[in-house]
C-alpha cells in the first residue's frame, strides 16, 4: 500500500467519525399531522406524565448579579445540565450540575430540600407562595406551562418537527400580540407520541442568540425509581431548615396601591394582594415591587456600576435581552419602585411615572 | 515486543521520576490540607477536595482530579512523544527495525507502553493518595463512616471502591487521546521534545477552547472534552452519559491518529 | 546474498543514489567503497528496508525486500552508521532486549548466545556495566555482538571500524575473517582503501550515487602485462632496454610479463638487479582510475559503467 493510499485510509475513517454521527442526529424528522391547535392540546394533556431525564438549559440573560439575585443570574446567565426525575408536581427532583459537585432540589409534597455538595448543605424549605426562579423553572415542561398560559389561538402556529433526544418533536410558536411585549416569540416542541415539552426557545425582540433555549438531551418516559426522589440528609452535612431567597426578600415589601392598568396594561387578578402586583397577559408581563432601603440601596448601587444600566431622573433602567427592569430614584421615607417585565423600556418608565402619580408624589422630588 | 517495550518502561528510571514528581504535588496537598484544614471554597479547586477534609477515603479521587488537568497528560505527552522519536535520537530505533520488528507492531507496543505508564502513574497516585488520605485527612473513624455521594446519598464501602476503580478507569482512559496524538507527532519527528510540545500545545488549545462558548461546535471533538466527567462516577445514580461519550471519543482519538502515525511511520524512511 | 537492480533513491532534487546494479555472492567479504557522501549509507539503508527506494529492486537472500524484511532480516545482521544501545542498561540487558525484540532469538538459548558473543567481542568481562559508561570503541563491538547474536548468514557492516583504535581495528578485521571463515557472507561498507583491500574478496565503488566499478579484488589487482624492475645502473638498463621501458620514478616500467626472461637479459647484459616483478596496480589505482573516469565523462567512463553493469 502506498503512503498517500494509507493516508486517504486514515482521513476516510476520520471523516467517518465526524460525519456519521452528525448524519444520525441530522436525519429528517417524519412531522404529524397536527394543527397548532391540537398539538397545544396535546401538550396540555401531558399535564401529569412521569418521566426522568438530562436537560441542557443555555441561558443568555445579563442580569447584574447582588446577593440576592445571584443564584437568578447564574442560572439565567449561563449554561446549567440538570438532570431531572419527575413523578408529579409533588415528587420531584431536579439536579443542577457542576464540573465539581451538584446543587440538587428534592421536592416531596410542599417541602424542597436543597442540597448542595461542595458546601456539604442541605436546606429544606417549605415552598412559599413566590419565590425566585429556580434549576426546576428550566426544564421544558415546566417552562412551556408557564409560558403556555393566558394566550389566544392567533398567537400560535406550527413549526415544522425537529429531533430532541432522539424523539420526534412537532414545534408549536407564540408570538405574543401585545405591542408593549419584548418577546418576539416562544418556540415549543414537543413529543410527538406523549405531548411531552422537549424543548422551549425564548426570543427576544432583535436577538440572535436567544436568551434562553432548554432542551432535553436524554429522555426514558414513565416512572422514575423511587430511590432516586428520596433525600436522607448525610452525616457531617449541615441541615438548615431555611436559607436566603424569596422570604427574606418579602419581608421587605411594603404594600402597593394596585391600579386597573398601568401603561395601557392591564391588571393581572390572581396575584396575591399586598406583596407585588402584575400588569399585561401572558409572555408579556411585568411586576411591580415594592422595595424598602435595605433592599434597594444595596441594588441601586449595583446598577449603577453595572454595565449598559441607563440612568437618569426616572430611575435605573436595564435591558437583560427581552427582560427589562426599571428602579425608581431614591427618595426619602418612600419606598422604591422596582419593576421588571418582559415588556420594552419604555412601558416601564411610563409605569413607573404612573405609580409616582398615583401615590401623589411630585416626580423629582428628593432626589438621590 | 509488548513485553519488551514494557520491560524498557519499568527499567527506564525517568519512567520512576515522572511519577514521583506526579505524585508529589497531591501529597503536598494532603498534607497542606491536613495542616491548615482549608479547603477549597466551594465552585473553585479540583473536584472533591473540600470533602476530603471531613472524608479521607475519597482522597485517591481528589489526589486524582489534581493531577488529572494538568500533570498526568503531561506526563503522558512527554512519554508518548519519546516512543518513536526518542529511539530514533538514540539511534536504536533503525537496530530496532533490522532486528527486524515489523513497524505497525513497533507502533502497537509502544502505545501498550505509553497506556502501561498510565496505568502505573494512576494506580501510585491513587495508592499513595489513599495511603495520605487515611493517615492524615478525615476527622471521621474509617470503620464506621459512610461516604456521601455528590448527590447527597450514602455510599457502602464496597460501593466506594467500585467508583473508585472505576473513575481510575475512566482517567486511565482519558490519557488515550492524548498518549496517540504523541505518538502520531513522535512518528514525524526526530526530537522527543518537539513531539511532546506539540501534544501539549493541543492539550492547551482544546483547555482554552472549552472555555470559549463561540467554540460549542468544536466541544465534542476537544480532547479534554470529557475528562471531569469521572465525578459522573460519583453522582447517584451515576451519570454514565459522558462518561460514554468520553470513551468513545478516544477510542476514535487512538483509531484516526494511531491510523495516522501508521500512514506516517510504515513507509518513512529511517534516516537517524 | 545481494541484488539490487537499477536501485535509485531520490531525496527531492538531488539524486543519492542512482542506477545502482549490486552483486554480492554468497561466501564474498565485499568491500562497498565511496567517500563520505557518495550515497554509501543510504544504499545499506535500502538494502536493510530502512529507506525505500524511490525505484529499483533490491534482493536479499533471494527475497524481494522491503517486503519480506520480516524473514530476510532475521538472518541477517547489521551494523549501520555507528553503533547505539540504551545508555541506562548494561551490554547483556540491551542484548537481550534487542533479541527479544524480534522472532527468531529463541528464549531458551538466549543467555548462552549473548554469553558466547560477549565473549566473541571481547566484551564479556564489561557485561554488567552500563553502555553509559562504554567508550567508543566497547560501543562498536556491543554493535558488532548485538548483529552477530543469532549467527546471521549475512553480515551488513556500515563503517565499523569508525573510532576504533589500531588495536581495535586489528581485531575487528581479525573477526570478522573468522566469521567468514564459519560461513558468513560479509558487506563491508567503508571508505578506507586499505581497510578493503586488506579483507574483501571483492569490490564495488560508488561515487556520487553511481556505482562505477564492481569486480574481484584478485582481477583487479591482476598483473598488468608490465615488469617491475629496480637497478642501481639505471642508464645501463635503459639504453638495452630502450623502447621497452618508462622510467617511473627511480625505476623501470618494462613491457613484456615475463619476469626470469627479462632478469637474464639484464644480467647478461651486465646490469645489476636489485628489485624485479611484474607490475600491479594498487586498489588505489583503480579506484582513482574508476572515479576520474566517472567524473569526466568520455569512451573510459562510458566503458566502466558498462563493464560494472555487465557483472
Amino acid at each position: 500500500m502506498t503512503t498517500a493510499r494509507r493516508w486517504c485510509l486514515v482521513a476516510v475513517a476520520a471523516t467517518l467519525l465526524v460525519v456519521v454521527p452528525l448524519v444520525v442526529s441530522a436525519r429528517p424528522v417524519a412531522d404529524p399531522s397536527l394543527d397548532a391547535q391540537q398539538l397545544l392540546a396535546r401538550i396540555r394533556a401531558a399535564d401529569n406524565i412521569a418521566y426522568a431525564g438530562y436537560v441542557e438549559a443555555h441561558g443568555n440573560l445579563p442580569l447584574p448579579t447582588t446577593d440576592e439575585f445571584n443564584s437568578v443570574a447564574n442560572l439565567f446567565g449561563g449554561s446549567s445540565r440538570l438532570r431531572v426525575w419527575w413523578e408529579s408536581d409533588d415528587a420531584w427532583r431536579v439536579d443542577r450540575l457542576s464540573a465539581s459537585g451538584e446543587t440538587d432540589l428534592f421536592h416531596s409534597g410542599s417541602r424542597t430540600t436543597t442540597w448542595d455538595y461542595e458546601r456539604l448543605r442541605a436546606t429544606s424549605t417549605l415552598d412559599a407562595l413566590v419565590f425566585l426562579p429556580r434549576a426546576v423553572e428550566l426544564l421544558p415542561p415546566r417552562l412551556a406551562e408557564l409560558v403556555l398560559t393566558d394566550l389566544r389561538t392567533d398567537e400560535l402556529s406550527r413549526l415544522p418537527a425537529i429531533r430532541v433526544a432522539g424523539r420526534q418533536a412537532p414545534g408549536l410558536r407564540l408570538t405574543p400580540s401585545v405591542p408593549q411585549s419584548s418577546i418576539d416569540n416562544i418556540d415549543i416542541w414537543a413529543d410527538a407520541d406523549s405531548g411531552l415539552p422537549l424543548r422551549v426557545r425564548i426570543v427576544g425582540d432583535g436577538d440572535d442568540s436567544p436568551p434562553i433555549d432548554t432542551s432535553f438531551a436524554e429522555l426514558t418516559l414513565g416512572q422514575p425509581s423511587t430511590q432516586a426522589l428520596t433525600f436522607d440528609p448525610p452525616a457531617g452535612s449541615r441541615p438548615s431548615s431555611s436559607g436566603l431567597g424569596s422570604d427574606s426578600l418579602l419581608g421587605h415589601i411594603p404594600a402597593v396601591a394596585r391600579a386597573p392598568q398601568l401603561a395601557g396594561l392591564p391588571a393581572i387578578g390572581s396575584s396575591p394582594p399586598g406583596l407585588f402586583t402584575r400588569y399585561g397577559r401572558g409572555v408579556s408581563q411585568f411586576l411591580v415591587l415594592g422595595l424598602d432601603d435595605d433592599v434597594a440601596g444595596p441594588l441601586r448601587s449595583q446598577l449603577a456600576s453595572a454595565t449598559g444600566v441607563v440612568v437618569n431622573d426616572d430611575g435605573s433602567a436595564l435591558a437583560a435581552g427581552p427582560l427589562h427592569l426599571h428602579l425608581s430614584p431614591h427618595r426619602h421615607f418612600e419606598p422604591s419602585w422596582l419593576l421588571v417585565g418582559t415588556v420594552d423600556g419604555l412601558t416601564l418608565r411610563r409605569a413607573a411615572r404612573q405609580i409616582d402619580q398615583l401615590r401623589g408624589t411630585a416626580a423629582g422630588g428628593a432626589g438621590s | 515486543m509488548i513485553l519488551v517495550e514494557l520491560r524498557k518502561l519499568v527499567r527506564r528510571p525517568r519512567t520512576w521520576v515522572t511519577i514521583g514528581l506526579l505524585d508529589a504535588l497531591p501529597t503536598l496537598v494532603a498534607v497542606l490540607l491536613a495542616i491548615t484544614d482549608l479547603g477549597p471554597s466551594p465552585g473553585t479547586g479540583p473536584a472533591f477536595l473540600s470533602a476530603v477534609l471531613s472524608d479521607g477515603s475519597l482522597f485517591p479521587l481528589a489526589a486524582l482530579g489534581i493531577v488529572l488537568p494538568l500533570f498526568l497528560p503531561v506526563a503522558v505527552a512527554v512519554v508518548a512523544g519519546e516512543a518513536i522519536a526518542g529511539e530514533a535520537q538514540g539511534g536504536t530505533l533503525r537496530y530496532l527495525l533490522v532486528r527486524p520488528v515489523g513497524r505497525t507492531r513497533l507502533l502497537v507496543a509502544k502505545l501498550v507502553s505509553v497506556v502501561g505508564f498510565v496505568v502505573l502513574a494512576v494506580l501510585v497516585v491513587a495508592i499513595t493518595g489513599y495511603v495520605t488520605g487515611a493517615l492524615l485527612l478525615g476527622d471521621q473513624p474509617v470503620a464506621t463512616s459512610v461516604t456521601t455521594s455528590v448527590s447527597g446519598s450514602g455510599l457502602s464501602q464496597e460501593e466506594v471502591w467500585q467508583r473508585t476503580g472505576l473513575a481510575m478507569g475512566y482517567v486511565m482512559l482519558s490519557m488515550l487521546g492524548v498518549a496517540s496524538v504523541a505518538l502520531f507527532f513522535s512518528t514525524l519527528t526526530d526530537t522527543p521534545l518537539s513531539a511532546a510540545l506539540g501534544a501539549m500545545a493541543l492539550l492547551i488549545a482544546s483547555t482554552l477552547l472549552l472555555t470559549l462558548d463561540a467554540a460549542d461546535v468544536l466541544a465534542p471533538y476537544l480532547p479534554t472534552r470529557y475528562w471531569l466527567a469521572f465525578v459522573d462516577l460519583f453522582r447517584d445514580p451515576i451519570l454514565w452519559r459522558d462518561v460514554i461519550r468520553g470513551a468513545l471519543q478516544q477510542g476514535a482519538y487512538v483509531l484516526v491518529f494511531l491510523g495516522a502515525a501508521w500512514a506516517n511511520f510504515t513507509t518513512k524512511d529511517i534516516t537517524s | 546474498m545481494i541484488v539490487t537492480s537499477a536501485l535509485t533513491k531520490r531525496y527531492g532534487q538531488v539524486l543519492a543514489v542512482d542506477q545502482v546494479d549490486l552483486d554480492v555472492r554468497a561466501g564474498d567479504i565485499y568491500g562497498f567503497l565511496g567517500a563520505n557522501g557518495s550515497g554509501k549509507t543510504t544504499t545499506v539503508r535500502m538494502l536493510l528496508g530502512l529507506v525505500l527506494a524511490t525505484s529499483g529492486e533490491v534482493e536479499l537472500l533471494g527475497r524481494p525486500m522491503p517486503r519480506a524484511a520480516a524473514e530476510v532480516l532475521a538472518h541477517v545482521g547489521a551494523l549501520v552508521e555507528g553503533p547505539a544501545a540504551y545508555g541506562h542498561l548494561s551490554g547483556r540487558v540491551n542484548l537481550s532486549l534487542l533479541d527479544a525484540a524480534g522472532r527468531g532469538g529463541a528464549l531458551r538459548t538466549r543467555k548462552r548466545r549473548i554469553s558466547a558473543v560477549l565473549e566473541q567481542v571481547g566484551l564479556d568481562s564489561v557485561g554488567r556495566r552500563p553502555v553509559r559508561a562504554y567508550s567508543l570503541g566497547m560501543r562498536q563491538r556491543l554493535g558488532l555482538a548485538a548483529a552477530l547474536l543469532r549467527t546471521p548468514r549475512l553480515l551488513v557492516l556500515d563503517e565499523p571500524t569508525n573510532g576504533l583504535d589500531p588495536q581495535g581495528i586489528r581485531e575487528m578485521r581479525e573477526l570478522m575473517i573468522e566469521l567468514h571463515k564459519r560461513g558468513s557472507t560479509i558487506f563491508l561498507s567503508s571508505h578506507l582503501l586499505a581497510e578493503v583491500e586488506q579483507l574483501c574478496t571483492r569490490v564495488g565503488v560508488l561515487d556520487r550515487g553511481r556505482l562505477v566499478l564492481q569486480d574481484q579484488l584478485a582481477d583487479l589487482r591482476a598483473p598488468t602485462g608490465r615488469t617491475v624492475v629496480g637497478t642501481p645502473d639505471l642508464a645501463a638498463a635503459q639504453a638495452l632496454l630502450d623502447g621497452r621501458s618508462q622510467l617511473q620514478g627511480d625505476r623501470l616500467l618494462v613491457r613484456g610479463a615475463d619476469a626470469a626472461a627479462l632478469n637474464a637479459e639484464l644480467v647478461a647484459a651486465g646490469v645489476r638487479v636489485a628489485e624485479l616483478g611484474p607490475e600491479r596496480r594498487t586498489l588505489e589505482e583503480v579506484v582513482l582510475a574508476a572515479t576520474d573516469a566517472a567524473g569526466t565523462p568520455g569512451v573510459d567512463a562510458a566503458a566502466d559503467r558498462q563493464r560494472a553493469r555487465r557483472r
